[in-house]
């Protein structure tokens, strides 16, 4: 053991020394470039196969019933220089992917799957489909690789690289290719985070209180069990994750699955971890009296508060960066995966990894008067509630607010429902599309009869220009309709008439009874940036989360013993994460009249505890980045911008200033004597 | 030192301080501190001795701003204790040395060297000497968490001089130090004294704080109960001691007769003299160390940091008459050790004729002169014959001085102070 420790020193001290460095680097590069050679040659020959079908494919006119075209549509079948590729699965496919003319859409679809049996086993099929993908993998190993040695991390780097590459070829051996992946992503993954804390604190390595105060809690982070532990959970699970995901799945719910399974994980795990080491870091420190020989130093305690909040966010940070970019890599390599068939090939192009802004339709409001004058009409017309009212049996204002509430959902109700063989105009305001952009999308989500999800209904759109689509839809499922964006008029305005018809070819009939839907039930749907950009401003959003919570823990902790600390700090941000839900309950919560009094006296403080949270803490729950990326939709700059202010500045500076007024006043040491 | 402490500023002044401690209901649960006034002078070494729950702890934790006093005033450089600005120029050693267990002894040190604001190189070079002033060098990469408390009050030691701090704050600074440990903290504390600094010492080792502290002050249930300088305290002026080498005892009689015959009084006694059992200890250790014996103990520390300077003039080393001259015209001299009084005959006459001409003394129970005496004499306290006048070192052989002696004071520290004294920019010559 001695001797193994002492040949570690020597390693270690070796790797240290420059020229230690220009080995390791040479090493490590040959070794990278050496163990991915095979991948590449895979991947390009992959390259020209699929090059050499999507010429042909793209050649092919199964109307008219070439041999090519013949041996596609009914074996599914595909010859390139003397090989024959494709089967019973490709056969499935074709007809789904001609258009009426009898082209080809999707031909590098195609390709992907005809090619897919000739990949090797051994090989990740999205990296060996694109070699772009494995240049790029090759490159982010060496600077991984790179970084570590530069950055003093060698030795980390040779145990956590060994220790993967050992197990993930083990993996391999029993032709268990995802396990390993998950392996060696597991190794990345803490190297990265190795990486991304050591340049963190370098950053953070200047002379003065807050950074020295910072540097010590990343410190502590790595080296304590509290922080370790979940750092280590996450650093094993989230390369785990895809092994949970059904691949035989539609492409688009492997990605959103993943998605909202990654980001919850890591948005989590952070936000537990956030709190207990913002805990107790500081109410640690005061129990075990560091705190002393701290501010017997010249560092004032709003210092302190800050240098203990920019620690934790260093490590918030390093989580992040390293989660996202785990998250984001994967993504990119599930994109790459056969899709189901086309139409789930688009959604994922064009539904999941895209940003969409969304428009809902504008309904009538019902006016004041009209909505007194139908009050008044609904009192007059029942008697027996006028003397009721009369009498006192009943307040009249509770009852106007009653039947207020019953005729606004009725009004609006109906301007949402279409009865069998009639249609109803939607307009749609301020759709503004970037130029270039060729069609929008329209989701839809309708109600009829029972909700039975194993029936169809048929409904038609009909647009401005006089056009008309007919489609079948299944209730209570979100369905989309593909809208040519120049339908869109020059006030960004796109009107959309819904009819409840049915077409048979021939004949219009009538629909099966009345369509109803949701204010949200339909809704336009338009791409205004990338899936990367989106991402990025879904983390900040996460970020000023982490923020709020990371100085709600150090300001408590000021205060409050650990324990104590940490209830508080977990109740408020349950309460927070809860807040939409409770705002729903709050709104419906009605106390009944015949509970005895205290016990009304006990309900009201209830709903006035939840009202106020709910008032308070109502815009960190409901700000939901994971939602908007799992669905394809837009988180503005606005949106980040409004999050930082609100969340990472405003709710933050008041949990520091409302910590630091109690702190501030604080007597650190307590009576050590007698009696 | 070139000014007398009365005439040096107060570093930390305190009027009718008191400290009453309360319970969650905001009742009085305890005095602490009842009303007390002192003052710290600058570049004095300054006692703070009482026994457990007397308030030295309190007194302490308000000069730091980590409690606030009830009552009274009390000013830290002439300002509140609570200002960040005052804490710059102040070290402290906890009783309990209170470190991050998951950082190594350097970068507990870089950290607190940090919170000063003090660049890289600076830091580097600050630490480089105090690990090794220290001896923990060989484990600057260990965590703290698997330290003795040796080792990590070591560490706080360290920790409490990195901005070398014109006052410095000590709370039982040789807590769980070995003899050799203690020895080298109250060689230090000597040495930083003599280097200008203010300290304010706190501890139970009566011993340490009388062989290092000018002034002191004596606590019991809050309230002072003595303050003054060592001298001022513990000097008895109804005695004398006069150490001698060993004699026979006709000689012992013929003393006694004469001191019957001339002061009409009898000699006490006569008991062989002793050294004191750190004297003793440390001796065989440096023997055991020229021997080169192995240990796995903690290393020596080295020496007195450099930067370790607060611009004071040091008191000229002196032998012989010129250094009794110089020791009886020294006023508040801390309790360092005096070079060693010339072994010659007539010097000892002389030396014992001008004691003896100052004023009459006893043969026995009172402390040690400044030159070699009949050895008559007792472990006691370090007052030399006048009463500023501070006792010569001793070696084994020569019997009990309870100071820390100038002869077991590593010759590789005097060679450096010289050549610090050489260097210094002010040119005090050693």
């Amino acid at each position: 053991m001695f001797a193994l420790r002492s040949r570690i020193d020597r390693f270690a001290g070796f790797a240290q020394s420059l020229r230690g460095k220009v080995v390791l680097s040479i090493v490590a590069a040959l070794v990278i470039v050496g163990s991915a050679m095979p991948l590449v040659v895979a991947a390009v020959r992959a390259q020209d196969l699929r090059a050499q079908m999507q010429t042909v494919l793209s050649t092919i006119d199964l109307d008219d019933r070439t041999p090519e075209g013949v041996a596609l549509l009914d074996r599914g079948e595909l010859t390139i220089g003397g090989f024959t590729y494709g089967g019973p699965r490709v056969m499935a496919m074709v007809p789904r992917m001609a258009d009426a003319e009898g082209k080809l859409v999707g031909v590098d679809d195609l390709a992907r799957v005809l090619v897919s049996p000739t990949l090797p086993t051994w090989a990740p099929a999205g990296l060996v489909q694109s070699l772009g993908n494995c240049v790029s993998l090759i490159v982010a190993l060496l600077a991984l690789a790179l970084g570590c040695i530069w950055s003093g991390l060698a030795l980390h780097l040779f145990v956590i690289a060994g220790l993967s590459g050992i197990a993930g070829g083990v993996a391999v051996w029993f032709g268990e290719v995802p396990i390993a992946l998950a392996i060696v992503g597991i190794g990345a993954l803490a190297l990265s985070f190795l990486l991304v804390v050591g340049v963190l604190g370098v950053i953070l390595s200047g002379a003065s209180p807050i950074f020295a105060i910072a540097a010590t809690v990343m410190r502590e982070a790595q080296r304590q069990r509290i922080s370790v532990a979940f750092i280590g959970l996450l650093l094993v699970v989230l390369p785990i994750l895809p092994l949970s995901i059904d691949p035989a799945s539609p492409l688009r719910y492997q990605i959103q699955t993943f998605i909202s399974r990654g980001c919850g994980l890591v948005f989590s795990v952070a936000s537990v971890m956030t709190l207990l080491l913002a805990c107790s870091t500081v109410a640690f420190e005061m129990r075990d009296r560091q705190i002393w020989q701290l501010l017997t130093k010249p560092v004032s305690r709003a210092q302190y508060m800050l240098g203990k909040w920019l620690g934790i966010m260093a490590v918030n940070t390093g989580i992040l960066l390293v989660g996202a970019t785990c998250i984001v890599v994967y993504v990119q390599y599930l994109s790459l995966r056969p899709a189901a068939d086309p139409l789930d090939a688009r959604a994922v192009r064009e539904e999941v990894l895209v940003a969409r802004q969304g428009r809902l339709a504008e309904y009538e409001s019902l006016q004041p008067e009209r909505l007194v004058e139908m009050v008044d009409q609904a009192i007059e017309s029942d008697p027996v509630l006028k003397a009721e009212i009369e009498s006192g049996e009943r307040d009249l204002y509770d009852t106007r607010v009653k039947l207020a509430d019953e005729r606004i959902t009725a009004f609006g109700t109906q301007q949402r429902a279409i009865p069998a063989g009639q249609g109803k105009a939607f307009t749609f305001r301020d759709v503004a599309v970037p130029a270039g952009t060729e069609q929008v999308t329209l989701r839809y989500e309708f109600h009829l009869g029972q909700d039975d999800s194993h029936e169809q209904h048929p409904v038609i759109f009909r647009f401005a220009d006089g056009s008309w689509v007919d489609k079948q839809f299944v209730p209570v499922q979100a369905n989309v309709l593909p809208i040519p964006a120049s339908l869109i008029d020059a006030n960004g305005d796109l009107t959309v008439e819904i009819m409840s018809l049915g077409f048979d070819g021939t004949n219009f009939t009538p629909g099966e009874g009345t369509i109803v839907f949701d204010p949200d039930g339909i809704e336009i749907l338009y791409t205004v940036g990338s899936f990367g950009g989106n991402f990025a401003r879904a983390m900040g959003v996460q970020w000023t989360k982490l923020a709020f919570l990371a100085m709600l823990g150090v300001a408590s902790a000021t205060l409050l013993s650990f324990g104590v600390a940490c209830l508080l700090a977990f109740t408020i941000f349950v309460a927070a994460q809860l807040a939409p839900f409770i705002q729903i309950s709050v709104d419906q919560y009605r106390i009944a009249e015949e509970t005895p009094v205290v016990l009304q006296w006990v309900q009201l403080g209830v709903k006035g505890i939840a009202f106020t949270s709910q008032w308070l803490l109502g815009a960190f729950g409901a700000t939901k980045p994971v939602d908007a990326l799992v669905d394809g939709r837009a988180i503005g700059l606005s949106a980040l911008v409004q999050s930082a202010l609100f969340i990472g500045i405003g709710w933050t500076g008041l949990a520091l200033a409302l910590g630091w007024l109690g702190f501030r006043r604080k007597e650190l040491a307590i009576y050590s004597g007698v009696g | 030192m070139t000014a007398s402490s009365e005439q040096a500023r107060p570093i930390v002044e305190a009027i009718g301080l008191t400290k009453d401690f309360s319970d969650f209901w905001m009742r009085s649960k305890a005095r602490a501190v009842d009303g007390i006034d002192f003052e710290i002078r600058e570049r004095e070494i300054f006692g703070l001795l009482g026994p457990n729950g007397s308030g030295k702890s309190t007194t302490i934790k308000m000069i730091l701003g980590l409690l606030r006093r009830s009552r009274g005033k009390l000013s830290v450089f002439g300002r509140d204790p609570g200002d960040v600005s005052v804490k710059s120029r102040i070290g402290y050693l906890p009783e309990e040395s209170y470190l991050y267990r998951f950082l190594n002894p350097r970068e507990t040190l870089e950290y607190y060297a940090k919170l000063f604001g003090q660049r890289r190189a600076m830091r580097r070079e600050r630490v480089d000497e105090l690990l090794e002033m220290v001896g923990l060098q060989h484990v600057a990469h260990r965590a703290v968490g698997e330290f003795s408390k040796g080792m990590a009050r070591r560490l706080g030691l360290a920790q409490a001089l990195i901005n070398d701090p014109e006052f410095l704050i000590l709370d039982e600074p040789t807590s769980g130090l070995d003899p050799v440990g203690t020895h080298q903290v109250k060689e230090l504390l000597i040495e930083l004294g003599r280097r200008g600094k203010t300290i304010l010492l706190s501890s139970h080792l009566l011993a340490d704080v009388e062989d290092v502290c000018t002034r002191m002050v004596i606590l019991y249930g809050g309230r002072i109960r003595a303050q003054g300088t060592a001298n001022e305290l513990l000097s008895d002026s109804e005695h004398t001691i006069i150490r001698l080498p060993k004699l026979r005892t006709a000689t012992i009689g013929r003393i006694d007769e004469l001191v019957r015959r001339e002061e009409g009084v009898a000699v006490e006694s006569v008991q062989p003299a002793r050294q004191r059992l750190e004297e003793f200890f440390m001796g065989l250790v440096a023997k055991a160390q020229a021997e080169h014996a192995a240990t796995s103990g903690a290393l020596q520390g080295g020496h007195t940091a450099r930067f370790l300077g607060g611009g004071a003039e040091l008191a000229p080393q002196a032998e012989g008459r010129e250094l009794v001259e110089d020791l009886k015209r020294s006023e508040d001299r801390p309790a360092t050790p005096a070079p060693k009084a010339d072994a010659s005959p007539t010097a000892q006459q002389d030396v014992l004729a001008e004691l003896s001409g100052a004023q009459s003394t006893k043969v026995s129970g009172a402390t040690p002169a400044a030159a070699s005496t009949p050895s008559s004499t007792t472990p006691s306290s370090a007052a030399s014959a006048s009463p500023t006048v501070q006792p010569l070192p001793s070696s084994p052989s020569m019997g009990s001085t309870p100071k820390a002696s100038g002869k077991d004071i590593d010759r590789s520290l005097i060679e450096g102070l010289l050549g610090d004294h050489d260097d210094r920019s002010k040119g005090t010559k050693g």
